[in-house]
């Protein structure tokens, strides 16, 4: 990487602490990586070794009792640790969305999977209403549905994990982001889905000209991704 | 869904059926000759003769056996006898005295549902605040205190002491208020405490985390995403609570004057007049299973997972 | 852990509370001067003062004094309605939890439904049929509240009858009475202890609502519910005799409501039917 390229994102000696009994006791510490437009980069760790909380604190979704008590994190050289909560909500709306590590649970399980991704969008701008149909019905098959009308008008309690994920992945990529972090997208699937959610991926940074953080507990990632940074221990070694 | 409707549908019947011979044999077992209470209610001197010549027009000569089939019968018929005491069809006393115990018990769950909603999402948002600690303290509160005395206490203050509400009677809305909030406050400070501890159980919810991940705000996420979920269960406890309001409302309505089914019980009961009193056995347990099947088909209906299985 | 630390605070509270309500009405003829039941009338209605502490009631009776034995009667009646609840409901669960079966799922369906009708309304009932009086109303709660406890058990015994080691024990030779005896019942029977701490909140404000109502024990007996029945046509001129029983039963109700507090998160069972 030539150094006179601005990075996407930056993270810079990164510490987060969590309250532990009125103290403040560091969780991950001295973390520093770069994304770089259109990369792959891989985070890889053992569990707990704080590549969530990493992730979480990207997007200001911090658990309670958690914070972040040093560093800088620089979203298009802009240090989105003094964000207010609108400008989170704007962030994680329009720039990076975050596909969170249970996701397959990450549906309402009673309301229709078109309703949750209608107010998904709209979010962003108004819609018309045939305008809305197509996009929606692209969206699903980007992400691998044949059957796009099926899927929106079923309760996500109907769908399996894996077509579960894949909305939600729909459903984060509707708002046009510009990275997207996976958390653990492959976790709990079995070993064939898991190359297909990858492959998926890789086809989907190119499709949306996305900036992909992977992460994941599991090496063999490693092969889609660009780049891996390697987590122990709360703080990065590679 | 139709297998559901007739099996709850049956299951009214077999209540009804076991209330029925529940209050038979309660009755058989009482002590007191119906005969010989009908004749001194209507100051007839018992001769023998009168209280032989009754007995046989009320079907007492009869076998126990035939007595109850006739009795099973009469009660799947709607035919509940007539009030010793005024001498009118029991069915049509009772229906009389519904409207105003329905009234009653609408107020109350009113005031009960405002108290939880707005107490329950009060404390979920600001959870383990002041206003949570008071919330807690007066659930404790609503739970422990005798609605009877309740009612009391209110009308020492707002009809003894101040004079700005009636203590009894039904002529305007102003003599709603006193009955619906005795009822009212008790459960609606326990039930605040359930939704809000549905609620900031749904909080930490994937979807509710995942919601958050896609920039939705905090308001759209409270009340789209956990308020309706949240809801689901109460809808369950909003049907027991009429139930239990129709029943509270027993005590309160004696209090207050309130000439509903709950008075009406009870005057029946200190002047003994049995035919009314099975018959409002009957008729409350119709009452009350129907709104308990209802509420089950409510619930079928609001949650989509149930709707499908 | 804070949380763990108040539940114990309140659980040490209520209990203190209960300990010390139940020994004034086991002391009540010690702590006390006065009779229940010796009439005054030249002294009725007094408001509290130094020598009656609480006031006297519409008889000249002092209340404190009728408070205090008031606790000999609401404790007892509420205790053997707690204990034939028991015995009654225990093997009827035991026996449907664990055969389970067609007979079951008609038998729950049959408790379902009454459980649809709330308490008062049929203790109401059966003491208007029965008539009222003391006895008919402690047999007409316990034949209401058994279909709780049959359920409660059962539930119970469903939950550890899904275990592997019943199986096993099952396999090894031993009979079903053996099994329900030592693998079923040692578990079953704290929960339910602690369930009838709750219940016994609960069958207090049943007591003294029907003693209110005049259904359940009557005047003179110094019962709570009949205190606040005897009130009725005096409170708007001396409060007093109708405040100081309803705090009465509040506070014991209150006890029960703080002991049980500790267990009930864990059970997450919701409290249902306030009178």
């Amino acid at each position: 990487m030539s150094t006179n390229i601005k990075p996407l994102l930056n993270i810079e000696q990164l510490e987060i602490s969590y309250y532990e009994a009125t103290k403040l006791r560091p969780v991950i510490h001295d973390v520093s990586f770069q994304l770089y437009s259109a990369e792959t980069v891989a985070l890889t760790g053992p569990s707990g070794c704080g590549k969530s909380v990493t992730s979480q604190a990207i997007v200001g979704l911090l658990e309670t009792g958690f914070e972040i008590t040093s560093g800088h994190i620089l979203y298009k050289e802009e240090n989105i640790l003094y964000y207010e909560d609108s400008d989170w909500q704007k962030l994680r709306r329009e720039e990076i969305a975050l596909l969170i590590q249970d996701s397959l649970n990450g549906l309402n399980p009673i309301r229709t999977v078109k309703k949750q991704m209608i107010e998904t969008i709209k979010q962003k701008k108004k819609w018309l209403k045939k305008d809305i149909e197509l996009y929606l019905h692209s969206l699903l098959s980007q992400v691998g549905f044949t059957d796009p009308k099926h899927i929106l008008s079923s309760y996500p309690f109907e769908l399996s994990g894996g077509m579960r994920q894949r909305v939600l992945l729909a459903m984060m990529l509707s708002l046009r982001p510009k990275i997207l972090i996976a958390d653990e997208p492959t976790t709990a699937l079995d070993v064939i889905n898991r190359d297909k959610v990858l492959s998926l991926l890789k086809k989907l940074q190119h499709d949306f000209e996305l900036t992909i953080l992977l992460i994941s507990h599991d090496q063999s990632i490693n092969r889609f991704a660009d780049r891996v940074v390697q987590m122990r221990q709360g703080t990065i070694v590679i | 869904m139709i297998r559901f409707c007739c099996e709850r549908i049956f299951q009214l019947i077999v209540v009804m059926f076991c209330v029925s011979t529940f209050t038979f044999i309660l009755l058989r077992l009482s002590p007191g000759d119906p005969a010989s209470i009908l004749l001194s209610m209507n100051d007839v001197p018992a001769s023998e003769e009168a209280l032989t010549n009754l007995r046989i027009e009320l079907g007492l000569t009869e076998s126990l056996w035939s007595q109850y089939v006739q009795w099973l019968i009469d009660v799947f018929t709607g035919q509940w006898g007539t009030s010793y005491v005024s001498k009118e069809p029991v069915i049509d006393e009772l229906l009389r005295r519904l409207p105003a115990t329905l009234e009653l018990a609408t107020a109350g769950l009113l005031v009960m549902v405002s108290i939880t909603f707005i107490m329950g999402i009060g404390t979920a948002i600001f959870s383990n605040g002041y206003l949570d600690r008071l919330g807690q303290f007066m659930a404790l509160l609503g739970s422990s205190i005798p609605s009877f005395w309740l009612a009391f206490i209110l009308i020492y203050i707002f009809s003894v002491q101040y004079g700005w509400l009636p203590p009894m009677g039904r002529s305007n809305w102003k003599n709603l208020v006193l009955p619906a909030v005795t009822l009212g406050v008790g459960m609606g400070t326990v039930y605040a405490r359930v939704l809000r501890a549905n609620m900031i159980e749904l909080m930490n919810q994937n979807f509710v985390k995942a919601a958050k991940a896609r920039g939705l705000s905090k308001s759209r996420i409270l009340v789209f995403q956990v308020l309706k979920h949240a809801f689901l269960p109460i809808v369950t406890m909003l049907g027991t609570s009429f139930a239990f309001m129709l029943g509270g409302s027993i005590i309160i309505e004696s209090i207050f004057a309130w000439p509903g089914l709950g008075k009406y019980i009870i005057d029946a009961i200190s002047l003994r007049d049995y035919p009314v009193i099975q018959g409002y056995v009957i008729f409350a347990s119709f009452l009350f299973v129907s709104i308990h099947i209802l509420v089950d088909i409510i619930y079928v209906l609001l949650d989509p997972r149930l709707r499908v299985s | 852990m804070k949380e763990a630390l108040q539940t114990n605070i309140r659980f040490l509270f209520g209990g203190g509370f209960l300990i010390s309500i139940i020994l004034i009405g086991l002391l009540a003829p010690w702590l006390t001067p006065f009779d229940p039941l010796a009439i005054n009338l030249s002294n009725r209605l007094s408001p509290p003062s130094w020598n009656y502490l609480l006031g006297t009631d519409h008889l000249g009776r002092c209340l404190l004094t009728r408070i205090m034995y008031g606790i000999r009667i609401t404790v007892t009646a509420s205790f053997l309605i707690m204990i034939f609840t028991v015995i009654i409901s225990l093997p009827i669960g035991l026996l449907t939890g664990y055969l389970r079966g067609r007979m079951d799922h008609t038998f729950m369906r049959v408790i379902d439904g009454t459980l649809a009708l709330p308490d008062i309304v049929l203790t109401i009932a059966i003491v208007g049929i029965v008539g009222p009086g003391f006895f008919n109303m402690i047999v007409a709660i316990i034949m209401v509240r058994w279909a709780t406890y049959v359920r409660l058990i059962r539930s119970l015994v469903l939950k550890i009858g899904k275990e592997d080691y019943l199986l096993s024990a099952r396999m090894s030779g031993n009979s079903h009475i053996h099994i329900m005896k030592r693998y079923i019942l040692p578990q079953i029977i704290t929960p339910v202890i602690v369930f009838g701490a709750l219940d016994m909140g609960r069958i207090v404000l049943l007591i003294a609502g029907l003693s209110f109502l005049g259904l359940g024990t009557q005047p003179p007996i110094p019962e709570w519910g009949v205190m606040l029945h005897d009130a009725t046509s005096y409170f708007q001129i001396a409060p007093h005799v109708m405040i100081f029983p309803g705090l009465a039963i509040m506070f014991f109700v209150l006890s029960c409501q703080l002991i049980s507090d500790r267990y009930r998160k864990q059970e997450g069972s919701t409290p249902r039917g306030v009178i």
